[in-house]
């Protein structure tokens, strides 16, 4: 390389300063030309001698340049000489010292020009020798180590190719060797060789010749157990697989890999499993499945296993693993399979469950019974399903046991309670047995269940037969009887004695005493009736009678009983049966139709409806009330004989008689002849068992409706006269309100014309008159007061009627000294008061208590007995519930024969000169307490004064 | 001149002539300062009531009996407490019903006084010298 830049960079030099020469050459010519001419103007002589000089002048440059050049050139041509010498020697040096031999050869011939020391040593020849050696002599010789090959390398590394092959060489001694040759071209000093390095890699090929034995052991070994292996590098998602695995998988090496490839080779419906199970193990789950592929459209078992690879920080970086193949396993187990439901098949008569499970213990396969029995579909009885299905009390045991026996690898046999597919628990007897392939290995069980239930539950009725006969015989109020044929000796139960009364333990029974007990009216239907069934004329034997018990009563007995034992002419020879006192259930019977009778006869119509409106039952007054014979109602409903109920107002009749309702209402029923009947209707509703009824009672009210009708006329008449009445009463009270109005006025009038002028007679001629004639005014002025009087108590009596009373609270002692506020002072003076209240308030209308007080209290003053004192008490207390309110004097008194007039108007014991009084005060006081609502008396007699009282409400 | 220092009259309601001589000479026993001026039905009396607007003196004080003839006493009483000017004479019914509805329904009507006329003839004049005592003298009303 260093010779051709040399080489180059001289010629360039000597391309520049030519061309500058030249260039100056042609300015010299051009310029020097027009430089004389401008200087020498026309003289030729002059210009002559100056082209000379300009000759000169040019030669003399010219040949200094090319002294200058040649020089250069000459010392350029030495320092190229001494570095290509350098060269040389470092080159060589450098050759020299590689480790690897190098040889140079002649490109043409192949000669070798050149061998370094390391090829001296690997050939065992000298450098000399070799430089004359052919390279065939170097050479196995043989085809395709020969010089004819060799020199075809060279040749072919001179067109500029670099070239790597392996070459067998031999050594001096004749030993061969594997030699790698890297040859190439070479350009040294502008010759051209070619130059080849050679290296021993007689080891390599012993290691290589290993490894191949090796790998093919081991592909050996995976064909011989169908075992190929594959590796999967995560990052790249690259998949490298075995011969064997290509071999398993039916797939040529020459198809790239990767997981892709994989997948599509497995069985689509395992695909999913796979991939997840793959994701899985990625997360550190164990990898172990079965699954198949399909290879050639045909279907393969394999079995894969695989462990995750880890760098050093262990993240998982790859998965190796191993696929079998084990389509050969699967293919036996299938056969057996097959036989299996082969056998199943034709042994569909056989109750027996078959099943079998894998290694793992996960039931694989079970046949159509158990299905059957457990219900469901084929995969969802796999695995551990059946667990689920035994019985709780038998699970852990059984679980248990086969546990143990899966990992003994042992037969069992067990005995548990599995759900049947209709949710009953059955027994099943069942024995597993190891499952082997054709190798010996354990590949679970296989195993047959029996459906024992009805075996264990005839052993458990054997067990218990006798006591449970004993006490259901017991439980159902029977005695049992054992009647020896031929004998007539009966063997009975004790509650067959204690039924008649009699202590079992004493009590001993023949065909004849059972005759002898019977009830005379029953006997001889009874013997017929057993005479019948002896003979075979009646299937059964089933009659009641009635039995004389010891205390000489009679009860019902129900005897059921067979003959189970015939001698060999086919008499009967023994016979069992029971006694069943049915005493309380015919009582029932008649009591029932006692009951029966009573609803038949009833008056009350009865209709037992279902809930949907028909009629269940109905007596006989409810078909009577109707005009319909009772099939004829019994095929009706609710809404044909009810208009106003239709189909959907019975539902929600129904159902608010179910919720509890119990209406009774009046509604209209049609008859037959379309007669409307008014009907009063009582419903309840009525569960007997699952059934519902309502329960209708029902009672025909066309009477009674008569008699409402009559009434509500009644009564409107009685109003109409009521308010009739009252108008009347209205008017009359008006009348009277008129007239003691009038009379107040109208009659007061004159009163006071008559008294005034009385009076102003007298005043105007009083002393014109004798005693006589004064006397004359003094009886018109007395008449005028008596008659004031009169007038006023006339108006107050009849105002009492009229007056508007209110209730209040009245505090009875206040009352009273109002009341006394009243009387004259002269009168109260004399008199003594005194007051015995125990009640002081009372409910009542004030104003009628103070006139009743105060009337009295006049009452009592006016009656005062000459020359004593007079003594008046106010008393009160309760009595009954009522307020009893007496004012007592110590005065006349009175016969208590009068006792009833003194309370009438106008009714007076005394004459007027003796005590003054219209015979108006006691009425008021009567009439008052009226209003009130109590009621006054007296009690008196002559002389010892009296007492009245008035009862008023509380 | 004479007009004005008389003092106010007494208008007397009044249609029974008995008690009206009986109350004027009643009230003329006494000697009364005030002139008696009578009307002997309501129509009068507001007849009398209206020529207080051509001059004429209210009086201190109306006596009204109830039962009159044409218009009634309570309807004249209601009448004049229905008056602006009216409404200030004292008015005392003098009536012979001691009647509680006639009662409640004259001081309903808003009446100054009720009295029940006497029979006893001493008592009546009684009333009269107590009426004119109270209301003319002792009592007093806005002009």
């Amino acid at each position: 390389m260093t010779d051709i830049g040399v080489a180059t960079s001289r010629r360039i030099s000597a391309w520049q300063v030519a061309l500058l020469y030249a260039l100056f050459g042609v300015l010299w010519i051009l310029a020097s030309d027009q430089l004389l001419l401008s200087l020498v103007g026309g003289d030729f002589a002059m210009l002559a001698r100056l082209q000379t000089y300009k000759g000169w002048f040019f030669i003399g440059v010219t040949a200094l340049a090319l002294y200058w050049l040649v020089r250069r050139a000459v010392a350029e041509a030495r320092e190229a000489e001494r570095l290509l010498q350098q060269t040389e020697y470092s080159f060589r040096a450098m050759l020299e010292g590689m480790r690897d031999p190098v040889f140079i050869h002649e490109p043409e011939s192949g000669r070798i020009l050149y061998a370094n020391n390391a090829a001296t040593a690997l050939y065992g020849y000298s450098r000399e020798q070799l430089c004359s050696a052919e390279m065939g002599d170097l050479s196995q010789g043989e085809e395709p180590f020969t010089q004819a090959r060799a020199l075809e390398w060279i040749h072919r590394a001179r067109i500029g190719e670099g070239l790597l092959f392996e070459w067998r060489g031999r050594h001096r001694d004749g030993r061969l060797m594997w030699l790698e040759i890297n040859i190439s071209r070479a350009q040294v000093g502008g010759e051209e060789y070619v130059l080849a390095a050679v290296r021993n890699i007689d080891e390599r090929k012993r290691i290589e010749a290993e490894l191949r034995r090796s790998e093919e052991s081991y592909r050996l070994a995976q064909a011989v157990a169908k075992i190929g292996s594959w590796q999967v590098d995560i990052p790249s998602g690259l998949l490298e697989w075995s011969d064997e695995t290509y071999r398993i998988f039916g797939r040529s090496r020459d198809m790239p890999l990767n997981l892709d490839v994989f997948y599509e080779a497995v069985h689509p419906e395992d695909r999913e499993r796979v991939r997840a199970a793959s994701e899985a193990a990625l997360a550190g789950e164990p990898f172990d499945i079965e699954h198949r592929i399909v290879v050639d459209g045909g279907i393969k078992w394999v079995r894969e296993r695989a462990e995750l690879v880890r760098d050093e920080q262990g993240q998982p970086v790859g998965r190796i693993g191993t696929v079998q193949d084990v389509s050969e396993r699967h293919a036996l187990e299938d056969a057996q399979r097959q036989l299996l439901a082969h056998l199943d098949g034709v042994a569909n008569a056989s109750p027996t469950l078959f099943w079998t499970s894998g290694p793992d213990g996960r039931l694989d396969w079970v046949n159509r019974r158990w299905l059957e029995f457990c219900g469901g579909s084929f995969e969802d009885q796999l695995g551990d399903a059946w667990i689920d299905l035994i019985h709780p009390l038998d699970r852990d045991v059984s679980v248990r046991v086969y546990r143990q026996a899966l990992a003994a690898r042992k037969p069992y046999s067990m005995e548990y309670r599995l759900r049947h597919a209709d949710g009953s628990y059955r027994w099943l007897l069942e024995r597993g047995m190891p499952r082997l392939d054709a190798d010996g290995a354990f590949m679970g069980f296989i195993g047959s269940s029996l459906d024992v239930t009805r075996e264990r539950a005839v052993q458990e009725a054997l067990w218990t037969s006798e006591e449970r006969l004993r006490l259901a015989l017991d439980a159902a109020n029977q005695g049992l009887y054992d009647t020896n044929m031929k004998t007539g000796e009966v063997t009975v139960s004790a509650r067959y004695a204690s039924m008649l009364g009699y202590d079992p333990s004493s009590f001993v029974e023949t065909h004849e005493s059972w005759l002898s007990r019977l009830h005379p009216d029953d006997r001889e239907r009874v013997i017929e009736r057993h005479r019948k069934y002896i003979s075979g004329e009646l299937p059964d034997y089933r009659v009641e009678f009635r039995m004389a018990t010891r205390d000489a009563g009679w009860k019902w007995i129900l005897s059921v009983g067979g003959v189970v034992e015939r001698d060999a002419e086919g008499r009967a020879a023994r016979m069992i049966g029971t006694h069943t006192d049915i005493d309380a259930l015919k009582r029932t019977e008649a009591e029932l139709e006692r009951f029966r009778f009573i609803v038949e006869n009833a008056g009350q119509e009865l209709y037992l409806v279902r809930p949907d409106g028909s009629f269940f039952y109905v007596n006989q007054t409810a078909a009577d009330s109707l005009g319909y014979s009772r099939s004829e109602l019994l095929a009706m409903s609710v809404p044909d004989i009810d208009p106003m109920i239709d189909s959907e107002a019975w539902r929600v009749h129904f159902e608010a008689l179910k919720a509890g309702d119990l209406p009774r209402f009046e509604t209209v029923h049609v008859s037959r002849s379309g007669h409307q009947v008014p009907k009063e209707i009582k419903s309840v509703y009525l569960r007997m068992g699952d059934e519902e009824y309502v329960c209708g009672f029902a009672q025909d009210i066309t009477e009674r409706k008569q008699a409402d009708e009559a009434l509500f006329q009644l009564n409107a008449e009685l109003e109409r006269r009521v308010v009739e009445r009252t108008a009347q009463l209205e008017a009359a009270n008006k009348e009277l309100e008129a007239f003691s109005y009038s009379v107040s006025h109208d009659l007061k009038a004159p009163l006071r014309g008559i008294a005034g002028y009385s009076q102003l007679l007298e005043e105007a001629c009083g002393d014109r008159l004798d005693d006589g004639e004064r006397a004359f005014i003094a009886h018109i002025r007395r008449g005028v007061g008596q008659m004031h009087e009169l007038i006023e108590d006339l108006l107050a009596y009849s105002r009492e009627d009229r007056r508007h009373t209110e209730r209040h609270v009245v505090e009875l002692r206040p009352l009273i000294e109002s009341v006394l506020g009243l009387i004259s002072d002269e009168d109260r003076r004399c008199c003594r008061f005194d007051f015995e209240l125990e009640v002081n308030t009372l409910q009542t209308d004030r104003d009628g208590l103070g006139l009743i007080l105060r009337n009295l209290c006049e009452n009592a003053v006016k009656f005062a007995k000459d020359g004593e004192e007079p003594r008046i008490v106010f008393g009160s207390c309760e009595r009954d519930g009522k307020v009893l309110v007496w004012v007592e004097d110590n005065g006349i008194g009175f016969d208590m024969k009068y006792h009833d007039r003194i309370f009438d108007i106008f009714q007076r014991l005394h004459h007027a000169e003796t005590y003054a009084g219209t015979g108006v005060g006691l009425a008021l006081v009567s009439k008052a307490a009226q209003r009130l609502g109590g009621r006054v008396w007296a009690e008196s007699a002559p002389g010892a004064g009296a007492r009245f009282f008035v009862e008023l409400p509380r | 001149m004479t007009q004005q220092e008389l003092p106010p009259p007494i208008l007397l309601v009044e249609d029974n002539p008995v008690d009206l001589d009986l109350t004027r000479r009643a009230f003329s026993r006494k000697r009364l300062a005030n002139p008696l001026e009578v009307a002997r039905d309501g129509e009068e009396a507001l007849a009398y009531l209206a020529r207080w607007e051509a001059g004429e003196p209210l009086p201190a004080v109306i006596l009204l009996d109830i039962k009159l003839p044409r218009v009634d006493g309570l309807e004249v009483l209601e009448r004049l407490k229905a008056h602006e000017r009216f409404s200030k004479i004292p008015v005392v019914m003098l009536t012979s019903s001691d009647d509680n509805a006639d009662l409640r329904r004259a001081y309903d009507l808003g009446v100054n006084s009720y009295i029940v006329k006497p029979v006893d003839f001493g008592k009546f004049m009684a009333v009269a010298e107590q009426i004119e005592l109270y209301w003319c003298v002792l009592n007093r009303t806005p002009r």
